[in-house]
């Protein structure tokens, strides 16, 4: 039984990825800032704490769809993290861009999604037998 | 280097029991919507995030913010294998393929 997904959702879900990369961007910044000015710097104490702010509406946002989607669905959504992250790594961190490093983001990325949508596992249905097995 | 790439990885190890345990959550009926986050799985799950959170910023400033974020997706073959053992999801030769691409991909990547 395969439940429709509403474009709504899908794109509520590319919402939470992308407050998700966002995440990992103030991460950066706090890595950063722990290196140039300590744990106990303001800087890094307030952005640590945005970061918590930023995790938290990721995480409202993500608790709710997972229980909407195959978990499956969701992680192949989330794969479109790297592509994110990539632009952030140039954009804001001025990381070079190799071939090598364009190469390995894309088949992370397709490692992902192949992982992630078996359409023979159908994990939640598995789930749901496994459960009234337990019942 | 080798010891935040480590780091890195204990990081996803330990995310990826949250999502375990928010998945087993999500799964369940709750009587009431602040009871759907007020619970003890949701609070370790996140707790657990919390940790891996704290992990993954001292990665950062040991590794560029790139080298980083690519060691995340061995989050998806850890808990592969976390689902196989907490829901009983088959581990199957196309899940094999993808971590084989996935893993590959990460290796590719720090070749630079």
């Amino acid at each position: 039984m395969k439940k429709k997904v509403a474009l709504k959702d899908i794109l509520l879900l590319q919402l939470a990825v992308g407050i998700y990369s966002i995440n990992t961007v103030v991460g950066g910044f706090v890595g950063n800032s722990l290196n140039e000015n300590g744990v106990m710097s303001v800087k890094t104490i307030g952005l640590l704490f945005l970061e918590v702010v930023v995790l938290g509406v990721y995480a409202i946002l993500w608790q709710q769809l997972i229980g909407r989607f195959q978990l499956s669905i969701a992680y192949a959504n989330k794969a479109m993290t790297l592509l994110w992250s990539l632009m952030w790594s140039i954009v804001l961190f001025h990381e070079d861009v190799t071939l090598y490093k364009i190469i390995g983001v894309i088949m992370v990325m397709a490692g992902t999604i192949i992982l992630n949508t078996d359409p023979s596992a159908a994990g939640e249905n598995q789930n749901d037998a496994a459960k009234e097995e337990e019942k | 280097m080798s010891f935040y790439l480590l780091l890195a990885v204990i990081g996803q190890i330990i995310a990826s029991f949250s999502q375990i345990l928010l998945k087993k959550s999500s799964g369940k009926e709750y009587s009431s919507f602040i009871r759907q986050y007020l619970n003890a799985l949701v609070i370790c799950g996140y707790g657990m995030l919390g940790i891996s959170m704290l992990i993954a910023v001292v990665c950062y400033s040991g590794l560029e913010y790139m080298q980083v974020v690519i060691i995340e997706p061995i989050g998806y073959v850890i808990v592969m294998f976390l689902s196989r053992f907490f829901f009983g999801e088959k581990i199957t030769a196309r899940k094999i393929l993808g971590m084989v691409i996935l893993l590959s991909g990460i290796i590719v990547f720090y070749i630079k």
